[in-house]
């Protein structure tokens, strides 16, 4: 039990996640993101799960003259429809093979990645995505996958980015207050979160401390006065408190200056923790 | 031969009159050092320690409880503290080869503030690293290089995508890596719909794909190149960074031990380590630098001479292995056995290097290994420490192998002189190592000019053990007492112990009488008590003679048959008693045979001497003749055995009134031993002897005829007990000092021998020729035996006779030497 484990809200916040869903490629970080949907799941509550399948890949193994040009080592081998099947299949059951650890049923729903965006627009503020920061593009150095990037800019839900290696053992969970007002309902979801979870709750940025700091409801609170710019020395800051005070998720607006920045998110998606970008 | 003259009171005691000394008690008496009277023992002492050639350690040879350990402790102290401190010794780690810690000397003192140092540098590196690594610079600057790596990635990758795309195909990422694929509208084309181009659109677009695929080929070969950058960018960082953490402590560290090139050394081996490990030292547990990894860089103050002021004496009481070459001492950690140099343990041969090491050979001896270990690190001038299952090869595992540290000390055993000759004997190794004897005496010369040096002697001894002071009479009294033990009116004990015992005893009695003083009454008590406690056996033996169980004359004269003394050692027990000799004399043809031997309870020494009295005999009476004599004799009632040949005046004067049939005074003993010629040498124990005849004739009833013959040349080794020197006062018990076997015969047959005329004849009617005359008569009888043709074998190694054997009488046991 974290010692710094906060009171039990009066209330816990409306917006209780309605919907839950988990997009899936097999990729280190989507799986991670599966075990980050876990922990925000109610009792009962049911979880989707998308595969997401890639025709162009199928489609380009079909042509006798393509071949694979392997990512570590440059070596070609052979790309053949029957072996892409193959392999897409076997990921496919590695996705179910998971789901079906963590829940007594598996609903893996297959879908193109053209469908997503069509598939994106029923979720709504108060519903949640979980997915990898980065698929395989994390082979061309990729730090935040164009899907990823794609559904921060464009959707209505609140996304949890998970990371594929996140900090082990976390004892916080912190909240990043970039936004000109303050995000009280943002804070809230992040303490009845950190509730939840059995974790302390940091906040982060310059309205911290005369926000928050009389709040009865937000009590065993560390606030951060320094400015934090985006960039280069934003991240490092971040990243330098992220480690020493183990934080274990970093919670933000998705109105607020460090996702409006050009570099913001690649900067953030850095971070060795899962991101919850809040609608 | 001159008649032996009965001895004085003055001559069988010498005593120390309390007039002689000048003063009433002894605490008004200066100090002695107790090493005066040991001044060729000190000699060699000191020669032994100022010499410094390789080998010459000492041995003390000593008697136990003569105190020279004190002796040499003290002298070692004063020599040691007029040489220099040695140096302090620190083991390290040893970066070259991290199972062989490294030594280093530091000037005397200089240990502890090197070690704080080390503890200091330990500290510094602890805090100051995880900040160096949490700074925000160095964060940045990695975070820079990390950036540049996936720009300069992604740019590789993109750029081949940005040119398929400007070609219409398309560059997509699989699980694996990359491929390449014909493209319409931002989607891969279809098969089906790429083969309905015409063929030299479907070709360009393959070509295209094949050229677009090799650079993509080439982009990710050159990955790694960019990863390896990218590493070494990050690892001169990291060694930038943490020079510059170390420049600080680092610096002053350099700039205080610039003097000490070793120390250098190791520093900047520490720097080299600090910066080569970087990238380790930000995976502690905790954060910070792994524990492990900073211990690296402490020091094990292994000797430690801050306290010292002159070189360093030890005594090690437990010689073992270990305890003279050190150890490595083991934990478990990670459930495995591990060490380190912070566990190396000094031993003796480390905590006196520079000075002296002390040491009791026996214990050295008794310990498996340790006497061995002792001499190879003296031979090889230096201490390797290693596990006894090490060095005789009972353990093969890897272990820690501390370099070894060179030795400039001087090792003095300590040891009695029996362990010293059979080192001597045995050991090839102990000559050229101990090449130093310092043998103290275990007796000290008793002059009269040196009577205030004995008693200020006594009032050391008592001073040193807290005792009450003594006045004149009790010193005088102790001294005549240190005279009795020695042995010898001329010599007093060196034995500390035990007059330091009899001083402790009657210090008790005076307690009792709560006397502020010992005075002789307390003395003479406290000898008297101790002698009380080991007297059972004593009063038994006596018993035993008093009560005729054993059989022991002392009146009347009997043939054949004579007093002999011996004495008796049980323990600390010590008491002489008389023993019945027989003699029985027949013909024969020269053998005087030895029962004892015969039965197994005689010594060598015995035989020899019973060899020794048979030629003289027959030199004395048989000189022109043949020895024709067949004689026996006996210690009667012995069971226990017989040794030595104090007891040969007595054998021989026994056969001589065997062969005469002249009967012996049963009111005299007789100890000495005698020469082929008969001349009377010296023997032991003559104390106890005469005191053990005097107290069977004081038991009996003493007549005024009692006494003891003993030799002459054991006079000066008299001082019997008081109750002996009052009978001799009183004219009741004689001793009679005898120098030639004659003057035993003429006192204990009561005629002279007889004086040999120019033609080697005994007076007529004299006892030598009577004597002479039987034995005649023995040959003359023995003659009809050898007709039949007996051989005649020399049993003495003289002349052989030509008769052939006569199966005559028996031959009875060679007597020879064993």
């Amino acid at each position: 039990m974290n010692p710094d484990r906060l009171a039990r809200p009066e209330s816990l916040p409306v917006g209780s996640p309605a919907r839950l869903c988990v997009l899936f490629d097999a990729s280190v970080g989507s799986l991670a993101a599966l075990e980050l949907a876990m922990t925000h799941r109610r009792s009962g509550q049911p979880l989707e799960a998308l595969f997401l399948d890639e025709p162009d890949w199928q489609r380009s193994a079909a042509y006798a003259f393509t071949t694979e040009v392997c990512a570590l080592s440059g070596h070609l081998r052979p790309h053949h429809a029957q072996s892409a099947r193959w392999r897409q299949q076997a990921r496919q059951a590695r996705a179910q093979r998971a789901l079906r650890q963590r829940l007594e049923t598996t609903d893996l729903k297959i879908c193109a990645v053209a469908e997503l965006e069509q598939r994106m627009a029923e979720f709504g503020p108060e519903d949640w995505l979980a997915l990898g920061r980065v698929g395989f593009a994390d082979q061309q150095g990729r730090r935040l996958g164009s899907l990823a990037r794609q559904l921060v800019e464009q959707s209505q839900a609140s996304l949890l980015l998970a990371a594929a290696r996140p900090q082990p053992g976390p004892r916080c969970l912190a909240v990043l207050l970039d936004t000109p007002d303050h995000p009280t309902a943002l804070v809230q979801r992040a303490r009845a979160r950190a509730f939840a979870l059995g974790l302390s709750l940091l906040l982060i940025g310059e309205t911290a401390l005369d926000t928050f700091g009389s709040d009865n409801q937000v009590d065993r609170v560390a606030c951060y006065r320094p400015s934090y710019p985006t960039g280069l020395a934003g991240q490092t800051e971040l990243a330098r408190l992220i480690r020493a005070r183990r934080v274990g998720e970093l919670w933000l607006s998705r109105r607020g200056r460090w996702l409006a920045s050009p570099d913001g998110l690649a900067r953030l998606a850095a971070l060795p923790v899962a991101l919850s970008v809040v609608a | 031969m001159a008649h032996a003259k009965p001895l004085s009171l003055e001559q069988i005691y010498r005593a120390c009159p309390p007039e002689a000394l000048a003063f009433e008690t002894t605490d008004r008496l200066s100090e002695l050092d107790l090493a005066w009277g040991h001044d060729p023992a000190m000699q060699a002492l000191s020669f032994g320690t100022s010499i410094r050639n390789h080998g010459f350690n000492l041995f003390v040879l000593s008697a136990r409880g003569t105190g020279a350990r004190e002796m040499v402790e003290q002298f070692l102290g004063q020599r040691a503290a007029e040489a220099a401190v040695p140096p302090d010794w620190v083991y390290v780690f040893n970066f070259k080869a991290p199972d062989q810690p490294r030594a280093i000397s530091l000037p005397a003192g200089e240990g502890h503030r090197f070690r704080a140092d080390m503890q200091m540098l330990v500290d510094e590196l602890r805090g100051s690293v995880p900040a160096i690594f949490e700074s925000e610079e160095y964060q940045s600057r990695t975070q820079e290089l990390q950036d540049e790596f996936n720009r300069r990635q992604q740019a590789a990758i993109e750029s081949v995508g940005e040119e398929a795309a400007a070609q219409d195909i398309a560059l997509i990422s699989t699980p694996g890596g990359f491929t390449l694929a014909p493209m319409r509208d931002g989607e891969v084309m279809e098969p089906d719909d790429f083969e309905q181009l015409d063929e030299d659109k479907r070709q360009a677009i393959e070509q295209a794909i094949a050229e677009l695929q090799r650079k993509l080929q080439q982009a990710v070969r050159q990955l790694p190149r960019l990863r390896k950058a990218l590493r070494q960018k990050v690892r001169a960082l990291n060694e930038e960074m943490m020079a510059f953490a170390l420049a600080g402590p680092l610096g002053e560290l350099q700039e205080r031990w610039a003097h000490l090139a070793e120390v250098m050394d190791h520093l900047d081996k520490i720097r080299q380590d600090v910066v080569d490990k970087a990238l380790a030292f930000q995976g502690g547990r905790s954060g910070g630098p792994p524990e492990e990894l900073l211990e690296r860089y402490g020091a094990n103050l292994f000797i430690d001479n801050l306290e010292l002021d002159g070189a360093p004496v030890v005594y090690e009481s437990l010689p073992n292995h270990q305890h003279l070459i050190g150890r490595v001492d083991q934990r478990f950690r990670d459930s495995a056995i591990y060490s380190d140099f912070s566990m190396i343990r000094p031993g003796a041969l480390h905590r006196a290097n520079g000075g002296y090491l002390l040491l009791d050979v026996r214990k050295v001896l008794s310990h498996p290994m340790a006497w061995e270990s002792l001499k190879r690190a003296l031979s090889a001038g230096e201490v390797q420490i290693e596990s006894l299952e090490r060095s005789v090869g009972l353990a093969s595992t890897t272990s820690l192998q501390p370099q070894s540290i060179p030795l400039s000390l001087k090792v003095v055993l300590m040891g009695d002189r029996f362990l010293y000759y059979l080192l001597s004997q045995y050991d090839p190794d102990f000559g050229e190592l101990f090449k130093v004897e310092a043998d103290f005496d275990d007796r000290l010369e008793r002059r009269e000019d040196d009577i205030e040096l004995h008693a200020r002697l006594v009032a050391s001894l008592a001073r040193h053990a807290d005792l009450r002071p003594l006045n004149a009479p009790a010193v005088a009294r102790v001294i005549e007492h240190a005279s009795r033990l020695a042995g010898d009116q001329r010599k007093i004990t060196a034995c500390d112990r035990r007059l330091r015992d009899l001083l402790m005893e009657a210090d008790h009695w005076a307690a009792q009488d709560r006397a502020e003083v010992i005075d002789i009454a307390h003395v003479d008590r406290a000898i008297d008590e101790a002698r009380q406690r080991l007297d059972r056996v004593r009063r038994r033996a006596l018993e035993q003679v008093e009560r005729g169980i054993v059989m022991v004359s002392t009146r009347a004269a009997t043939v054949g048959q004579v007093n002999g003394l011996a004495v008796m050692r049980l323990g600390r027990s010590r008491f002489g008693l008389p023993a019945r000799i027989t003699a029985t004399a027949r013909p024969g043809r020269g053998q005087i045979i030895d029962i004892e031997r015969e039965a197994k309870l005689g010594g060598p020494v015995h035989s020899k001497a019973v060899m020794i009295l048979s030629r003289y005999l027959g030199n004395r009476f048989a000189a022109d003749s043949e020895f024709s004599l067949s004689a026996s004799l006996a210690f009667e009632q012995n069971y226990g055995g017989i040794e030595g040949d104090s007891a040969s005046v007595a054998e021989a004067c026994a056969l001589v009134s065997a062969i005469g049939r002249v009967p012996i005074s049963q009111s005299l003993a007789v100890t000495g031993s005698i020469n082929q010629l008969g001349d009377v040498q010296a023997v032991g124990g003559v104390n106890e002897k005469i005191e053990g005849f005097f107290d069977v004739c004081q038991g009996a009833g003493l007549t005024g005829e009692q006494g003891v013959l003993m030799p002459a040349a054991n006079v000066e080794h008299l001082m019997l007990d008081k109750r002996v020197r009052q009978a001799v006062a009183d004219g009741q018990f004689t001793i009679y000092p005898i120098g030639h076997v004659e003057e035993a015969i003429e006192l204990l047959l009561g005629e002279p021998l007889g004086e040999l005329d120019e033609k080697g004849h005994f007076p007529k009617g004299s006892l030598g020729a009577r004597v002479v005359a039987r034995l005649a008569e023995f040959h003359r009888i023995g003659q009809p035996l050898r007709g039949r043709g007996l051989p005649r074998k020399p049993r003495d190694g003289g002349p052989g006779d030509d008769a052939p054997a006569n199966g005559g009488e028996d031959e009875p046991g060679q007597i020879g030497s064993s």
